[in-house]
């Protein structure tokens, strides 16, 4: 239950918030995802929760280009990031999975923020940003620390609520082509799998590194990288998913794993391989 | 914990208190008295709440009324007056695409916000913009149609509006 609400100006003032209002206190930016979470009959009615609203912090906002990175404010919103100029021109990928995320009205409030700290799996900005390379800046009282996207989640685990995402960065070249599919189970629900086809044209050769980006399909997108399309997308396609399957079995995470899942996966990876073989023969969805 | 706010709700300024965890519809509905804005799902899937904050189209029960503090809202209500909105209403009753009325003012606001921004909208655009709404009755052939008659009315005509204004003053401090 919503007790208390603070708006904070600076960073500064979010973090002495937090530590303030331990353990109860949570970030709130655009409240897409929060909101729901915590509405009374779907959350202990006796944690009273207060609400630190970040998204008036000014430094928090906006998008640049800096030295072949772009980096992102946490608080940008989705419309925001599939509009930009920047995004669209340096990172096409990145505005197509941002269009991708609900409704216009979802897309109008949710941040690039929110949809990171929400930890789906499968959520639309994590796949790209993690093929990408970006990196994030997190936020403590004792400082900043610098970390791959891909440590968010154990990151996060670890410094619970008492740190905020205060960067995205993320690297703009090499240019690379693209298929990206998502799939959920509602309309404009979150996406239950996401596959994202990246391939960097080696300079100079006709050599290609191919790599897959699977979100969904494990507690954090998992990366393959320097896949085989010898046998065709089928033929990787099944290569990645008895990957997955047996690093399962191994470290005993078959319960997220099931034939549902699986059958879900496949066509997801075939859809994104679909997606990529029709953009580079210009025939965009 | 309750916060004293002002919104400009319909171009009219409202001074009160709101409790921590109210969200914008609530108020709007509960206090201010302004029904239009539908609560269906509370959860921002089901489109029928969907008001203006600031000229943009976002889902009522998504945002906490605390946080609308110094923003600008149009609810259904605010756009009694706009040629825009009256051309729209017009061309979901002439299509048929209006019955019991819960889901219409959500989807007449989304395609104010839509037309407001394209005014000539291709199948896709349209289909994408409506995306967050649902409707149980008509079913989702007879609304494009509607957006799109809607768009061919406004073709050509010149609109004045004043929605999205904000209150002007300095940044609030509502904690």
């Amino acid at each position: 239950m919503i007790k208390g609400y603070v708006r904070a100006k600076s960073v500064q003032e979010a973090l002495q918030a937090l530590i303030e209002n331990r353990p109860w206190g949570r970030v709130l930016a655009g409240g897409t995802d929060l909101l729901p979470k915590i509405r009374p009959n779907r959350y202990k009615k006796a944690a009273p929760l207060v609400l630190i609203d970040i998204k008036r912090i000014g430094q928090l906002k906006g998008i640049t280009l800096e030295d072949n990175y772009l980096l992102l404010g946490p608080v940008t919103t989705l419309s925001e990031l599939a509009g930009n100029e920047l995004v669209v021109n340096h990172l096409p990928v990145l505005a197509e999975a941002a269009r991708a995320v609900g409704s216009p009205e979802i897309r109008n409030r949710g941040t690039v923020g929110g949809n990171l700290g929400s930890k789906n799996p499968g959520a639309d900005l994590l796949v790209p940003l993690v093929a990408l390379g970006a990196r994030v800046k997190i936020t403590t009282a004792a400082g900043n620390i610098e970390a791959d996207v891909q440590e968010l989640r154990s990151l996060s685990g670890r410094l619970g609520h008492s740190a905020l995402l205060t960067g995205v960065s993320v690297p703009i070249s090499p240019p690379v082509r693209y298929g990206y599919r998502r799939w959920a189970e509602k309309s404009m629900g979150r996406a239950y799998l996401a596959a994202l086809w990246i391939v960097h044209d080696q300079k100079g050769t006709n050599r290609h590194n191919v790599r897959l980006v699977l979100g969904g399909a494990n507690l954090w997108p998992r990366v393959f990288s320097n896949i085989s399309l010898d046998d065709g997308a089928e033929g990787a396609a099944t290569a990645v998913i008895g990957a997955l399957e047996r690093e399962m079995q191994a470290t005993g995470g078959k319960g997220f794993w099931s034939v549902y899942r699986r059958q879900v996966a496949r066509a997801v990876i075939l859809e994104a391989c679909e997606a990529f073989e029709e953009s580079t023969r210009g025939i965009r969805r | 914990m309750k916060k004293h706010i002002q919104l400009l709700v319909n171009g009219a300024l409202w001074e009160g208190e709101v409790k921590a965890g109210q969200t914008l519809l609530d108020l709007l509905r509960e206090e201010i008295g302004l029904t239009g804005a539908k609560k269906g799902c509370d959860s921002g899937e089901c489109g029928a709440c969907v008001v203006l904050l600031n000229g943009q189209p976002v889902n009522a029960c998504l945002v906490l009324a605390v946080d609308a503090d110094g923003e600008a809202v149009t609810t259904i209500e605010g756009l009694r007056n706009d040629e825009r909105a009256r051309a729209i209403q017009e061309a979901f009753v002439q299509a048929g695409a209006v019955q019991c009325g819960f889901c219409a003012p959500g989807l007449i606001m989304a395609t104010w916000a839509l037309l407001a921004q394209c005014p000539h909208p291709t199948e896709q655009e349209i289909k994408e913009a409506l995306i967050g709404h649902l409707c149980r009755c008509t079913g989702y052939v007879r609304i494009p149609e509607a957006v799109r008659q809607a768009a061919a009315r406004l073709s050509g005509r010149k609109e004045v509006t004043g929605v999205g204004e904000r209150i002007d003053r300095p940044e609030s401090s509502a904690d």
